[in-house]
């Protein structure tokens, strides 16, 4: 269980369809050796089926996979040794803890002491040295999913795939799992792509982030650029940004949390801010911030996040944005994904 | 409640008891029938006991025991051929979408739904012009038209319920194809496929006009074997093949009847 076997992982210009639907457009992609990359998008996107190409399971209809200097785009599943993590833990039901780790090494004819040692070791880094006896059905769905993740990282993979692995956790339980992917991800330095929806997984989890939006990738980076300099009005929508029509017809993006809302007989904002009148709709506490929703003179929608004073309903009010936090996109950009 | 909980539990054994008795003395008359010198109306017992049957049944000569080895022989090959053609069938059938495939159903399901017999007469002339009629092989090849459907039924029920992810997932575990049906295909499967081979075996192994037929009198198997020993008024012992005949039933409920009741 070390980590000299993991490899870069490098996608070129990958496609891949179900039947006569395409899903993955050209896609390309370099992860370095024993890196994290996050591959974050919406469901339906084709992020897991980015997974399946690299894991074998789905053959692509053009482009390359590379595994460092090998390409591996003609290699079956079973001889990749890329193992997969699922949504569902997926351990064979009739084997028990121990043999269901043991299942790679036992397919690569690994002595059994050697074997016995492995399995010990996995299972102990994923603390669940004692489970080895035990049934897949006498665990819980924490222990399910650490188990095969144990089960992965066994066998000394060259890339480690981990297809939502915690979607169907409760959010204690994933993030527990979160800091223990992590932690053994980094321990044993092994190339790992997680696929998730969810930008706080990603953002945690992860070195760098690649969004991937209608089957393309639309930006990789580490969490911070999403957050600072979206490349498109696609990616900065999925980020959450505010988005609304300047005066010379583009499209204007900011942050609700660096934007102010400016109350009737409220402080004057900074020299430089663009002030737009617009129409407090209701605010919502979210506890220590609020959030309001205006509407502006020409329609738009957006929101304002902060230590807000409080507004009546329909009061009239302004919205005042920080030039350099405004990111702006060419009027012709498509609002979202698709058509992308 | 203990009063209703006791008469519950009382009328359950009861229905129990009931049942075993019914089901046990048809056996026990066969058992006390093959052991009987002469048992003649209305003796409730035989008056004098005999194991004259059983010696005959064991004996070379009767050709009792070379119809058991037929049986058992046939029984076993029809169960292993139909297996290998009703999982690669049922696989498809229960996995796999495509167009047509209740007309399929209905084409594989034909042989049991048509009565054998009408298929069997026009099989016969095509057998005896292949030179199979009179032979093992031939009869084989006639039991597999019942057995291959109904395992095949069996087995589409398991591959339905079989979750398919777990082979990827064994394969991006390093599993070859091979592998993979043998350590996690299979293993799932044992359920299905006891069912699916008791039932092909059972039906191979009580066929009779089949066998008449195809074997024309050359190829005889247990059935045929009984069915001669009760025409020839011997009732011990067809009373003893009887008892011989039923022993694999018994035998293979024991084995797989906790798959049978759904365990």
């Amino acid at each position: 269980m070390t980590s000299d076997s993991a490899s870069p992982v490098i996608l070129r210009g990958v496609s891949a369809a179900y039947g006569d639907t395409p899903v993955l457009r050209k896609v390309s992609l370099e992860i370095d050796a024993g890196e994290l990359v996050a591959l974050l998008g919406p469901s339906g996107c084709g992020k897991t089926t980015a997974l399946k190409v690299i894991a074998g399971l789905l053959a692509p209809s053009e482009g390359e996979v590379y595994f460092g200097a090998e390409n591996v785009t003609p290699l079956p599943a079973e001889r990749r040794r890329a193992p997969m993590v699922f949504q569902k833990a997926l351990l064979f039901p009739h084997l028990t803890v121990a043999e269901n780790v043991a299942f790679p090494l036992d397919v690569q004819r690994i002595p059994t002491h050697q074997k016995k040692l492995r399995v010990a070791e996995a299972l102990a880094l994923v603390r669940l040295g004692d489970f080895g006896a035990r049934l897949p059905r006498e665990l819980s769905g924490g222990q399910e999913q650490r188990v095969a993740l144990a089960r992965a990282i066994v066998s000394a993979p060259r890339v480690m795939l981990l297809d939502e692995p915690f979607s169907a956790l409760d959010e204690t339980l994933r993030g527990q799992l979160r800091l223990l992917v992590r932690e053994v991800q980094q321990r044993l330095g092994i190339t790992t792509v997680f696929v998730t929806h969810d930008q706080r997984e990603a953002a945690t989890m992860s070195s760098r982030i690649a969004l991937v939006l209608d089957g393309g990738i639309a930006q990789v980076g580490p969490a911070r650029d999403f957050f600072t300099k979206p490349e498109s009005l696609a990616v900065a929508r999925f980020f959450g940004w505010q988005v609304l029509h300047g005066a010379n017809g583009n499209w204007l993006a900011f942050r609700a949390e660096q934007a102010r809302l400016i109350a009737p007989g409220g402080d004057a904002p900074p020299e430089g801010w663009l002030v737009l009148p617009a129409k407090h709709l209701f605010t919502t506490d979210l506890g220590t911030q609020r959030l309001a929703r205006l509407r502006l003179a020409a329609g738009d929608e957006v929101e304002v996040e902060g230590p807000l004073p409080y507004v009546a309903p329909d009061a009239a009010v302004a919205l005042a944005l920080d030039p350099g936090c405004i990111r702006e996109f060419p009027a012709d950009a498509p609002a979202t994904a698709r058509g992308w | 409640m203990p009063a209703r909980h006791s008469a519950s539990t009382i009328a359950r054994g009861m229905a129990a008891a009931l049942i075993a008795v019914l089901a046990l003395l048809p056996l026990a008359t066969l058992a006390v029938q093959s052991l009987a010198r002469l048992w003649l109306w209305p003796a409730l017992l035989p008056p004098a006991w005999s194991v004259r049957a059983w010696e005959d049944t064991f004996r070379i000569s009767s050709g009792v025991l070379p119809a058991l080895g037929n049986s058992l022989a046939i029984a076993m090959a029809v169960t292993l051929i139909s297996l290998l053609i009703a999982m690669p069938a049922a696989r498809t059938l229960a996995l796999s979408p495509f167009r047509w495939k209740s007309l399929v159903f209905f084409l594989l399901f034909l042989p049991i739904l048509a009565p054998p017999l009408a298929a069997v007469m026009g099989l016969h002339v095509v057998f005896l012009r292949l030179g199979l009629a009179g032979t093992v092989i031939g009869v084989v090849l006639v039991h597999l038209i019942p057995a291959i459907p109904y395992a095949t039924l069996m087995l589409v029920g398991s591959f339905s319920r079989l979750e398919t992810d777990l082979e990827a997932q064994a394969r991006t575990l390093g599993a070859t194809p091979m592998v993979v049906l043998r350590r996690v295909t299979l293993p799932l499967l044992a359920p299905g496929l006891a069912v699916a081979a008791s039932f092909a075996f059972l039906i191979s192994w009580s066929q009779y006009i089949l066998t008449l037929l195809i074997g024309s009198g050359q190829v005889t198997t247990l059935p045929l074997a009984l069915v001669a020993a009760q025409r020839s008024g011997d009732q011990s012992l067809a009373a003893a093949i009887c008892l011989l005949f039923l022993a694999p039933t018994g035998l293979l409920f024991l084995l797989v009847g906790k798959w049978l009741r759904g365990e």
